[in-house]
């Protein structure tokens, strides 16, 4: 079977890929990976963004919140690495280590890490012929190893909202999927399938 | 250049003067229109002997005109004839300006310029067209040449042509009447203009005419 | 599997190569040469359309119909006294009552050097193979359709076309020259035929050639720093990744494929 099959232009991002471009948006914005309360971040810069304080009971609650590893993808089939949550149909396993520090009322900062893991599907950010964009959706979030269950749903809650802020902001651009031989006009996808992230279409 | 005009010589024009009078004749080749020559300039000569009694054959002389050193020259620079001779002038190269010849003795004068007696211009016509000629000098003289392509389709039409080419067409002026009027020719035929008494006139296509402007 | 792997059917294909004939442009070429007792000087300008892509394993465009159009203008300078036989005039004389005999001089016409302008404009069609050649070329990388050997150029009806052009042409200037008319007729065609339907292919050919010979048509060009997203916010600077390689090939499954693999960083 062509890869073009029943359209003129074919475009495939490989996981590995999908991955450089992951590495290369979050280290030109590293801010998206890195969240913080005033304490942590008094203002946004290229490195981090401040967020407000949420206001709970009366507590002064600061935390930092940030990403490390930078997120990586495993597009479905996935591999024994995305075990705890693997990709289905036209699903890809974002992967990251979510990492916090929390003050309360100028308490000791309490920190600590845990091990995310996404399932997200690529969807259609900006149609436009030739200058559109992928983005992506996160469906839900695995959190391995917090108990009791109640616990880790109240977490996964909380780090599903994170992630979605986090990936929100990511974008492929048709022209990269293309890497600039087409102005793409897409006509089917874009599908996780195979390892890679593909869009079919005409070109502009 | 194959313009129908006295006033300026070139391959295939010529010019002949008979010299009835005897003298010596001092000339050379000038613009149309300038003074006559002063009595002492001019580079060629001719010198006219009297006739003698038993009155010999009158001769035709020939006169080549061409370029040397940027300078027109008439060659045979210097001519000894007798009275009743005619002299003829013309050039074989197609470089040659066009020129005028003017000269003078202590009696008499000519000029290509200004036909006036016993003259002779001659042109061969160089491709198809109707003319309208007439005298640049304003004497009201005036006819019309009509010169059409041979038929040279065959040997047998070349021939004819080549045969036709030694021919010559006479248009005689008395005054200010060209006779005959009109004639046709065919392209590289002769038509020889021979002024027997006029005024000084040139023959002259009349498109060549440049209107000149006159300072008020 | 490659980072990115496009692909591209035929029809895709052709429109990648249609694109790249426009911006190729024109080209300007011009020469000079001698034919036999002629010196023709020449300059030409071609552009290059349309033509259907087929696409061949492993790496190869195959261009069926591709057009050539050209305009051509030469300007061929001769020697008339080397084509026709110089004219004379012969003496004439007549007998002028007033004057006498008068003969004038045999004068023999020495034919001019001219200059006869034609100018030429055709389209002809040829079909080619390409070899596709990525490489990176500055800080760019570039896939370009490299022409394989010279195309056979069919241009006999052309050359018959301008050796006609010639001729009509000759007459033109030929018009103006003094004592040429009872020769014109021989005088053209003795310049065709100085000339020939092979003088005019052996001028032809060669000047075509150069329009085709080494001929290439870039498909991609792209920075080798590739810029994914553009700055926006003040905040947010540009993303770039690096193209470290890109290979171009053609693939055969149900239908053939132009391939385009990159690796990035």
């Amino acid at each position: 079977m062509s890869l073009t099959q029943g359209e003129h232009i074919f475009g495939g991002v490989h996981e590995t890929g999908i991955n450089d471009l992951l590495r290369a948006f979050f280290t030109a914005r590293p801010r998206y990976l890195r969240y913080g309360t005033p304490a942590f971040v008094p203002a946004t810069t290229v490195m981090a963004t401040s967020v407000p304080a949420p206001s709970f009971f009366g507590l002064n609650i600061q935390f930092q919140i940030w990403c490390d590893p930078i997120p990586s993808v495993d597009i479905t089939p996935g591999g024994a690495g995305s075990a705890p949550l693997m990709p289905g149909t036209n699903e890809f396993t974002v992967k990251t280590n979510l990492n916090f520090t929390v003050v309360i009322n100028n308490g000791p900062p309490i920190t600590g890490s845990l091990a995310v893991f996404a399932l997200c599907r690529p969807f259609v950010a900006v149609s436009t012929p030739g200058t559109g964009q992928i983005g992506i959706t996160v469906i839900r979030v695995e959190i391995v190893d917090i108990t009791p269950n109640w616990l880790e749903s109240v977490v996964e809650g909380l780090v599903l909202g994170i992630l979605q802020t986090v990936l929100a902001t990511v974008r492929f651009p048709f022209n990269t999927i293309t890497a600039g031989a087409f102005g793409l006009i897409l006509l089917v996808g874009p599908t996780a399938e195979t390892d890679q992230i593909k869009v079919r279409g005409n070109a502009l | 250049m194959n313009s129908l005009d006295s006033r300026f010589c070139r391959v295939g024009d010529t010019f002949a003067q008979k010299f009835s009078q005897a003298g010596r004749y001092i000339y050379d080749f000038n613009l149309p229109g300038l003074d006559q020559l002063g009595k002492e300039n001019g580079r060629f000569t001719i010198s006219v002997a009297k006739a003698g009694d038993n009155k010999p054959e009158p001769k035709q002389h020939f006169v080549n005109v061409r370029v040397a050193e940027k300078k027109l020259i008439a060659d045979p620079p210097n001519l000894e004839i007798a009275a009743g001779d005619v002299v003829l002038w013309s050039t074989n190269d197609q470089s040659t300006p066009g020129f005028s010849v003017s000269g003078h003795s202590e009696k008499d004068s000519f000029n290509s310029a200004a036909l006036a007696r016993e003259a002779l211009y001659s042109h061969a016509f160089g491709s198809p067209e109707e003319i309208e000629w007439g005298d640049m000098n304003g004497h009201g003289l005036s006819g019309k040449i009509s010169v059409k392509m041979p038929a040279t389709k065959t040997a047998s039409d070349m021939d004819s042509f080549k045969e036709l080419l030694t021919t010559g067409t006479v248009v005689t002026i008395r005054g200010g009447k060209a006779e005959p009027a009109q004639v046709s020719v065919l392209v590289g035929q002769t038509v020889f203009f021979a002024v027997e008494k006029a005024e000084g006139v040139t023959i002259t296509d009349r498109r060549l005419k440049v209107e000149i402007p006159v300072l008020q | 599997m490659p980072d990115i792997l496009v692909a591209a059917d035929e029809a895709a294909a052709t429109e990648l190569l249609h694109d790249a004939e426009t911006t190729l442009g024109t080209l300007s070429r011009s020469g000079s040469r001698s034919l036999g007792p002629f010196n023709v000087s020449w300059s030409a300008s071609a552009f290059l359309a349309g033509g259907a892509v087929d696409l061949i394993v492993p790496n190869v465009i195959r261009i069926s119909n591709c057009e050539l159009h050209y305009n051509l203008h030469f300007a061929f300078s001769f020697d008339l006294s080397n084509i026709i036989p110089d004219f004379c005039l012969p003496q004439i004389c007549v007998h002028i009552p007033f004057i006498g005999n008068v003969c004038t001089p045999r004068i023999c016409v020495n034919w001019p050097t001219i200059t006869i302008p034609v100018n030429f404009s055709d389209v002809v069609r040829f079909t080619a193979d390409f070899t596709l050649n990525a490489h990176l070329s500055g800080s760019n990388w570039l896939i370009d359709a490299v022409i394989v050997g010279i195309p056979n150029l069919q241009i006999s009806v052309a050359a018959a076309a301008i050796l006609a052009a010639l001729g009509v042409a000759a007459g033109a200037i030929l018009l103006g020259i003094p004592f040429i008319g009872p020769f014109l007729a021989g005088a053209v065609v003795a310049i065709t035929a100085a000339i020939g339907i092979a003088g005019i292919t052996g001028l032809l050919g060669p000047i075509l050639s150069l329009f085709v010979s080494g001929l290439s048509f870039n498909i991609y060009r792209q920075p080798r720093v590739f810029n994914v997203l553009p700055a926006s916010l003040p905040l947010d600077p540009a993303v770039n990744i690096n193209l470290n390689s890109i290979a171009a090939s053609v693939s055969h499954t149900n239908e053939d494929e132009l391939l385009i693999a990159v690796e990035i960083s």
